[in-house]
């Protein structure tokens, strides 16, 4: 697989060895050390993937996150030292899809860049309706009410995953495993943050959702259309 | 009342109760003395003047007047006599005039000479001389006064010698006693409530400014460092206490703030050397992957190096953090966001993940859910709680040599139990009190297969402790150990009589305004 990614870190032993991993795993390093020069450097190298370190000099990694989004979907993994719920939620919740903590193995990074970048196959046209959304699989496109709605490529396939199976419940774990790409338990306060991002996108009043619903203690489901809210017989049956 | 009791009113209660002892002992003793002056000047007055009469109207120049009269002429003639002399003087209600002969002649039939007491009687007749006593009186309450005293008449007479006896009675004089202490009773109870009225007062308000030193100091106790005492403008001791009191805060918000001061330093302290090192160890840990992975290229020596490098930075890595965690503890910077926990599905997943480990040492892990008394549900932080557990049932894997590890879960009380029992060697009873130390190695020659950091159970006692829960062992050489979680329970919250309620539940995670191009 041929992908190119932008490394955004000050250390330069670790972005060496960043460099020979990601090159040995056949993907093609750009670097860059200081913040300030991140945007720039996303614009010339036009990355698949942004591998970005959280605390750097100059611009720090939420900033750069948060400025990466107002442009683009590429997928962002965040590295970060600190394990403390407040970082890690606010990494996410400035756009990051997934993040991995340091020290990490050269096989763990390789795996959270590999799900990043895989693009699922969609059998043919594919088109998901929804409520007021229309979703075109193939065009990676989302519409809602006819206008267009810009998704990153993580909120597309979270919601794709829900929408194919409307109604049934997702528990975190599930969309863990198939939108994350996590096999063993991974962190369940991915899924609560993409999922408010989502809302905010899709929902008419992301406070009250009506689109992405939650099943308290179960997880995420399309909600039945309409007003009327049926029974969730389905709760905790995932296929 | 005993010193025990005493001791337990409060302060106000005591004083006041003092005061009026001693204001009523005075009083008793003033009222006692006064009483007794007033009764001796009243009685001896009064027998003065009574003696003074008998002795007028016995008076010699009375039987002069009296020659040749018979003894009902005398008795006339003295009757006309004392009834000039009635009023202003002390009259006498009766007069008992009593001849050696026994021959009584009396002015009121009530008081004889059988009243005259014994004593005094003889002493008139034997002394020829007046005389007095106090006799309780025959016709009424009270007492009364007699004196006697002998009658002169006519010798001549057949009559004999006559001899008088006067019956005074007391009324005024007791009345006048009377009513003089029930002034001083009242006077004294007045006095009485004065005093404890105002010894309320004023120990209310000595006490004033030490109830406000209270409250303050409960303020403080409470946590408001900032709580001082009003400054007392008096330079009384009061005031000189206020101020000390307000100046040993100041000192102790001082230090507190310091300290508060230094933890906040050693948590930045932590969270830099945690970034600090762990971007480092990014770097090494992925260059010994590579060079363990590429290693079938090396010399042998070399490549054992690599085995090495890889093996035991993993426990580098397990070791770093688990001081880091232990540092965390320490700065006291761990806040604890409970979710409600299902124990027996926590355990489970503890199982199932050190299933390989118990599959490779063969050993049985079992677990059995006690519903009987209720859901095992806590108020937890369910990644700490997946560390205690799995420490302890992997700590029971590895005693355990050949057997099984036994785990249980259930309610109690108000508490969900977890024990984790094993068959394995069991715990000296000398290292029994030390194995939640740090470091602590019960068993130093055992080999370290696992690899443990040696920090496990300490990090497990921080956790539960964090959780307001407890953790004991119970241990017996050859017969296995039980460690024994207690955390406190919480009952489910009422499911939602159907499922709408529950669906529609917003999450409180804000989300910031984000626009983004595909």
């Amino acid at each position: 697989m041929k992908g190119r990614v932008l490394v955004v870190d000050d250390d330069p032993s670790l972005g060496e060895m960043l460099g020979i991993v990601l090159r040995q795993e056949g993907f093609e390093p750009v670097f860059v050390r200081s913040g300030d020069q991140a945007i720039a450097a996303f614009h010339q190298a036009k990355p698949d993937l942004v591998l970005l370190d959280l605390m750097l000099p100059g611009k720090d990694g939420l900033e750069i996150c948060r400025e990466l989004r107002l442009e683009s979907g590429v997928p962002i993994v965040m590295l970060t030292a600190k394990t403390d719920t407040v970082d890690v939620v606010l990494g996410l919740e400035s756009g990051a899809d997934d993040y991995i903590t340091k020290p990490f193995s050269a096989k763990e990074l390789v795996a959270r860049i590999r799900a990043r970048l895989r693009r699922r196959d969609t059998d043919g046209a594919e088109t998901l309706r929804f409520h007021d959304i229309e979703m075109d699989v193939m065009a990676h496109q989302v519409t809602k009410v006819g206008k267009p709605v810009n998704l990153t490529p993580l909120e597309f396939e979270l919601l794709a995953t829900l929408a194919r199976r409307p109604r049934q419940v997702f528990t975190r774990e599930v969309l863990l495993e198939q939108v994350w790409g996590y096999r063993y338990a991974g962190d369940t306060r991915l899924v609560n943050v993409h999922v408010q991002r989502l809302r905010a996108k899709i929902e008419d009043d992301p406070e009250n959702p009506r689109v992405v619903q939650t099943v308290r203690g179960v997880g995420y489901r399309i909600g039945p259309e309409g007003g009327a809210v049926e029974s969730s017989a389905q709760a905790g049956d995932q296929g | 009342m005993g010193r025990f009791s005493l001791a337990r009113l409060d302060l106000r209660a005591r004083v006041v109760l003092f005061t009026s002892a001693i204001v009523v002992g005075a009083l008793l003793l003033l009222g006692a003395a006064l009483h007794a002056l007033l009764a001796k000047s009243l009685y001896s007055q009064h027998s003065l003047e009574a003696t003074n009469q008998v002795r007028l109207l016995t008076a010699p120049n009375l039987t002069g007047d009296v020659t040749g009269l018979d003894t009902r002429q005398v008795q006339k003639r003295l009757e006309e006599r004392l009834m000039t002399r009635q009023g202003g003087q002390p009259s006498f209600s009766g007069l008992v005039l009593h001849s050696q002969d026994g021959i009584e002649t009396r002015t009121d039939a009530n008081l004889r000479f059988a009243h005259v007491p014994a004593a005094l009687a003889e002493r008139v007749v034997k002394g020829k001389e007046l005389a007095y006593v106090y006799i309780r009186s025959p016709v009424g309450p009270g007492r009364m006064l007699v004196v006697g005293a002998p009658f002169p008449v006519d010798q001549s007479e057949e009559v004999g010698p006559q001899y008088a006896y006067f019956f005074y009675p007391l009324n005024f004089q007791e009345e006048t006693l009377a009513k003089l202490s029930n002034f001083l009773l009242i006077v004294g109870a007045g006095l009485l409530a004065a005093v404890v009225i105002l010894a309320a007062i004023s120990i209310g308000r000595v006490l004033k400014p030490i109830q406000r030193a209270r409250d303050v100091a409960e303020e403080i106790a409470a946590g408001n460092l900032a709580a001082r005492i009003p400054q007392a403008t008096s330079q009384d001791d009061f005031g000189k206490l206020a101020e000390s009191f307000n100046r040993m805060t100041d000192n102790l918000a001082q230090k507190i703030g310091e300290l508060e001061h230094v933890g906040s330093l050693q948590a930045r302290f932590v969270s830099d050397v945690s970034h600090e090192l762990r971007t480092p160890l990014a770097t090494v840990r992925m260059a010994a992957d590579y060079i363990h992975a590429a290693r079938t290229g090396l010399p042998p020596d070399a490549q054992r190096a690599a085995v090495l490098l890889e093996r035991e930075l993993e426990r580098f890595e397990n070791l770093l953090e688990d001081l880091l965690e232990i540092s965390r503890f320490d700065a006291g910077v761990i806040n604890l966001e409970p979710v409600e926990v299902d124990l027996s599905g926590l355990l489970d997943e503890v199982v199932d993940a050190l299933d390989p480990i118990a599959h490779g040492r063969k050993v049985e892990v079992g677990l059995e859910v006690d519903r009987s008394r209720g859901q095992p549900l806590v108020a937890a932080d369910p990644r700490r709680l997946d560390r205690v557990f799995s420490n302890l049932v992997k700590n029971a894997i590895e005693h355990t040599e050949q057997g099984g590890v036994r785990i249980w879960v259930g309610r109690r009380a108000r508490d969900v139990v977890v024990t984790v029992a094993d068959e394995g060697e069991g715990i000296p009873a000398e290292d029994l009190p030390h194995i939640f130390e740090r470091f602590y190695r019960a068993d130093v020659h055992r080999a370290r297969t696992l690899g443990g950091t040696g920090l496990g159970l300490a990090i497990a006692l921080e956790n539960v402790n964090l959780h307001r829960g407890s953790i004991d062992v119970q241990s017996e050489v050859g017969h296995g150990s039980t460690f024994t979680v207690t955390l406190p329970a919480i009952d489910p919250k009422p499911e939602p009589a159907d499922d709408q309620a529950a669906e529609l539940q917003p999450e409180p995670v804000p989300v910031p305004e984000v626009a983004v191009g595909g």
